[in-house]
C-alpha cells in the first residue's frame, strides 16, 4: 500500500520515457530486483532474530556516530513524507480546485496524518487494508480502455527510443515507482515470529507490481508511444477518456480515492521518521514527537509551492530512498556478520 | 482532553467545510461553452486567429455566441470573459470545428492548448469545417436541433457509432498525431440550406489537412480504417448486363487485417508490399438489377461483384491516400513491427508510402436477403 502512491499517475510515462518501447518489460524485471531487495531484508530479519535495526547497530557502533545519521535519517524521511503528500495535492489542484490554497488543504491532509500516527502501528496497518480495498477497485476501469486497446502500438520494439538514452539512472528513475518497500524493516520490532511480515510484505509487492503492469500494459496499448512520453500524467488522461451515460469526466472523482494511498504513503514515512527520533529521544512525552514530526511534514510541504519544483523535488528525494533502501540491508548484514564472527571469536577465546 | 479533542475535532469539520467554500463552481455562474471555433481571419503572413465560441443557454433552445480576432485561443477567451456575465468554463466543450484555410495551415499550435487545459476533456470531436465556422455556429434556424452545437454534437456521435466515419476525438487525433506510423483523420461538415452535413473526412499529414476522402466514399474509407459495426453501404454495381445495378447492405459489419509482404531492400527505396483483407458482411436491403436472388448462383455472383467493385473503390482510396503520401490506415504500424528498428528510424515513411504496392482483398458475404424471394 505504501508504493502505491503518487509516482503511479506518472508510472506510464516514467517508463516510456526512461525505457523505451515495450519498457514493461523491463519494468517487470526492475520489480523482480526489488523482489530480491526485499529478500534482503528478510536476511537482515533472520540472521538479527528479529531484533530491531537499531538493535543491531547499536551493538556494534557508537552512539555518537549512530545519533546524527538517525537525525539525518528522520529529516529525509520527513521530506519524503511531505513532497509525495503535498505532489498528490498540487496535481489536485491542477485538475480540480484550480483556486483553492493547497497549503491549507494540505494541512488538513496533516491533520489526518497526524491522527493516525498517534496510533500504534497496528492500527495504521488495519487502517491501510480499509483504504487498500478502496483503492483497488479502479484497476477494473482499464477495461474502458479495451475497446481503444490495440496491440499494434505495442510496437515490436523492445526499450527502443527512451527519451534520454538508456542508462543505469533512467532505470533508477523508473524504479522509484516501488519504493516503500524498505519501510518493513521499521515494523521488525513489532512483529513476531508468528506474524507473517514478510509474506505479507512480498504478497503486497508483487500485488502491486502485478496491478502497475496491467495498468502500463493498458497505457502503452491505448496511446501511441511518443505520445506516452509527453503526457504529464498518462493516467489522469486514461480516467478522462471514461465515459458513462450518467457521468463523465471521472478522473475528478477517482482521482480523489488516491488520497488514501498518499495518506498511508506520507503517514508511513511519517512512522519511520518517528522510530528514528524515538530512538534519540526515548523519553518524552507521548504525542509531542508525533506532533512535531507533522509539524515538520507540514513545514517542508510549504516550500513546494509549484507541480514542476514539486516533481523535480520528489524525484529526488526518491531517488535518494533507492539508494537507502539497498545500502541500509547491506549495511545491517555486514554488521550482523561482524558481530557473529567476534562472537565466535570470543568463544574461541573462552 | 476530552474537550480539547472535541473542541479539535469541531475545528476540524468547520475548516473542512469551509475549505469547500473557496473553490466554487456554481452552475448558474458559469457558461459552459459547448463549442469552439478556429479559423483564419484572411490570407497572408499577418492574418490573426478568428475565434469563435458557442455558449448554450440554460433554456436549451438558443445559444450566446462571441467571436473575435486574437492571437491565440486563450486570448479570445478572455476577450470573451469580458463580455459575458458569467464565467466561461471549458468543462463541457463537445466539439472543436477547425476552418478549412487554418486546417490546412496545420493545426497542432491550437491544439497544444486543448491537451495542455486539465479542463478539456479528450471526447471532444475535431471537425473541419468547409464553411465558414463561424457562420454554422450564429445560426439557430436548425430544425433538427435547437443549437449548432447541440446538433452537430448529436450528428456526429450517431455516426461515429455506426462507424461509418471514424471517432475523430482529441484523443484520437493526439494519438495518431504523435504516432509515426499513422496520420490523423478529422470529419468534415458542410453547412447545407437548412442542415448541416458531414461530407467527407479530412486526411492530415502531421497536422496539415491535405486531402479529401468524399461522402460518398466514407463507407469505403471506414471499411480500409478501421472495423464497421453496424453500417451501411450502397454500391453501384458495373455489369456487363446493363448499365448500372444499385446494392445495398446494411448492418454491415467489417474486418480489417493487414499484413506486410515484402520489405525487401526497402531503404534502397524498393516498394514495399502489403496487403489489406477486409471480410464484410452484411444484409441486402435494396438490389435494384438483374440477378435472381432465387438462386444460389446468382447470389454468388452478386458477392463477386460486390467484391470487385468495393475492390476497385478501395484501390482507388488508396491511390488517392498515397498520392496525398497521407496514412490514416496505419500501414506505417504494421510496417514499423516487421522491420528492425533503425530500419524504420531511416526511413521516410511517407515517401515509402507512396510508392508503396498496397492490394486489397475483399471478402463480402451477404448475411440475408431481407424478407423477399426474389
Amino acid at each position: 500500500m505504501i508504493e502505491n502512491n503518487i509516482t503511479l499517475f506518472a508510472l506510464p510515462r516514467l517508463v516510456a520515457e526512461n525505457m523505451g518501447t515495450n519498457g514493461w518489460v523491463g519494468y517487470i524485471f526492475l520489480a523482480l530486483v526489488s523482489t530480491g531487495n526485499i529478500l534482503l531484508y528478510l536476511v537482515v530479519y533472520r540472521m538479527g532474530k528479529g531484533r530491531s535495526m537499531f538493535d543491531i547497530l547499536e551493538k556494534s557502533l557508537s552512539k555518537w556516530i549512530l545519533y546524527p545519521v538517525y537525525a539525518g535519517l528522520a529529516v529525509f524521511y520527513i521530506m519524503i513524507a511531505s513532497f509525495v503528500g503535498k505532489n498528490f495535492f498540487l496535481i489536485f489542484q491542477m485538475i480540480s480546485f484550480q483556486t483553492s490554497n493547497v497549503t491549507f488543504i494540505f494541512l488538513l491532509f496533516c491533520m489526518m496524518v497526524y491522527f493516525l500516527l498517534i496510533k500504534p502501528v497496528y492500527s495504521i496497518g488495519k487502517a491501510a487494508t480499509v483504504f487498500a480495498f478502496m483503492t483497488w477497485w479502479t484497476l477494473l476501469l482499464t477495461s474502458y480502455q479495451a475497446r481503444e486497446w490495440k496491440l499494434i502500438r505495442l510496437t515490436s520494439y523492445f526499450f527502443e527510443d527512451p527519451a534520454g538514452g538508456q542508462v543505469l539512472h533512467n532505470w533508477a528513475e523508473v524504479y522509484t515507482s516501488f519504493i516503500g518497500y524498505e519501510l518493513c524493516i521499521f515494523l521488525f520490532p513489532y512483529v513476531n515470529k508468528k506474524s507473517k511480515l514478510f509474506k505479507g510484505v512480498l504478497y503486497g509487492h508483487l500485488l502491486t507490481a502485478l496491478a502497475q503492469v496491467i495498468v502500463l500494459l493498458t497505457a502503452f496499448g491505448f496511446f501511441s508511444f511518443q505520445q506516452l512520453q509527453s503526457l504529464l500524467y498518462p493516467i489522469i488522461d486514461m480516467l478522462d477518456f471514461i465515459e458513462m451515460p450518467f457521468i463523465n469526466r471521472v478522473e475528478n472523482l477517482v482521482f480523489v480515492i488516491f488520497v488514501f494511498g498518499n495518506l498511508i504513503s506520507t503517514t508511513m514515512f511519517s512512522f519511520a521518521s518517528l522510530s528514528m527520533v524515538k530512538r534519540i529521544f526515548p523519553k518524552t512525552r507521548p504525542k509531542r514527537l508525533e506532533f512535531l514530526i507533522v509539524l515538520g511534514v507540514f513545514i517542508v510541504g510549504f516550500y513546494s509551492k509549484y507541480l514542476s519544483q514539486s516533481e523535480y523535488q520528489l524525484r529526488r528525494v526518491l531517488f535518494t530512498e533507492i539508494g537507502i533502501a539497498f545500502i541500509l540491508p547491506m549495511l545491517l548484514i555486514l554488521v550482523l556478520l561482524f558481530q557473529k564472527l567476534r562472537e565466535r571469536m570470543n568463544s574461541h577465546e573462552h | 482532553m476530552s474537550i480539547n479533542k472535541r473542541l479539535l475535532m469541531s475545528l476540524t469539520a468547520v475548516m473542512l467545510m469551509l475549505t469547500g467554500c473557496t473553490d466554487q463552481h456554481i452552475i448558474e455562474r458559469a457558461g459552459f461553452v459547448r463549442t469552439l471555433a478556429y479559423d483564419l481571419s484572411g490570407e497572408g503572413e499577418n492574418t490573426k486567429l478568428r475565434v469563435t465560441a458557442s455558449i448554450p443557454k440554460s433554456n436549451h433552445e438558443d445559444a450566446i455566441v462571441y467571436t473575435t480576432m486574437a492571437e491565440s485561443g486563450k486570448k479570445a477567451k478572455m476577450i470573451f470573459d469580458r463580455q459575458n456575465n458569467r464565467r466561461l468554463v471549458n468543462g463541457q466543450l463537445r466539439q472543436v470545428v477547425f476552418g478549412e484555410r487554418l486546417a490546412r495551415k496545420g493545426v497542432w499550435s491550437n491544439m497544444d492548448t486543448l491537451t495542455r487545459d486539465p479542463s478539456i476533456g479528450s471526447r471532444l470531436h475535431i471537425i473541419v469545417a468547409e464553411s465558414d465556422p463561424h457562420h454554422i455556429l450564429i445560426r439557430n434556424d436548425y430544425p433538427q436541433g435547437p443549437t449548432a452545437g447541440e446538433y452537430l454534437d448529436t450528428l456526429i456521435r450517431t455516426e461515429a457509432k455506426s462507424g461509418e466515419i471514424p471517432d475523430t476525438t482529441l484523443y484520437t487525433f493526439t494519438r495518431d498525431y504523435y504516432d509515426d506510423g499513422i496520420d490523423p483523420v478529422a470529419t468534415i461538415l458542410k453547412e447545407e440550406k437548412d442542415s448541416l452535413s458531414i461530407d467527407g473526412i479530412a486526411l492530415f499529414k502531421n497536422d496539415q489537412y491535405v486531402g479529401k476522402i468524399d461522402a460518398d466514399d466514407r463507407m469505403f474509407f471506414a471499411l480500409l480504417h478501421h472495423g464497421v459495426r453496424a453500417g451501411d453501404l450502397n454500391v453501384s454495381i458495373q455489369t456487363d448486363r446493363n448499365a448500372e445495378e444499385q446494392a445495398t447492405l446494411e448492418y454491415l459489419s467489417s474486418k480489417r487485417r493487414i499484413k506486410v509482404l515484402s520489405t525487401r531492400d526497402i531503404l534502397e527505396g524498393r516498394p514495399i508490399q502489403v496487403a489489406l483483407r477486409i471480410k464484410l458482411s452484411g444484409s441486402l436491403l435494396e438490389y435494384i438489377g438483374a440477378l435472381d436472388m432465387k438462386k444460389r448462383t446468382d447470389q454468388r455472383k452478386l458477392e463477386a461483384e460486390l467484391e470487385k467493385t468495393i475492390n476497385r473503390k478501395c484501390q482507388k482510396l488508396i491511390d488517392h491516400m498515397q498520392e496525398k503520401k497521407s496514412d490514416p490506415m496505419g500501414i506505417g504500424q504494421y510496417v514499423r513491427n516487421s522491420i528492425p528498428h533503425s530500419v524504420w528510424k531511416q526511413l521516410k515513411w511517407e515517401e515509402v508510402f507512396s510508392k508503396a504496392d498496397i492490394s486489397v482483398h475483399v471478402d463480402v458475404k451477404i448475411r440475408d436477403y431481407g424478407k423477399s424471394l426474389h
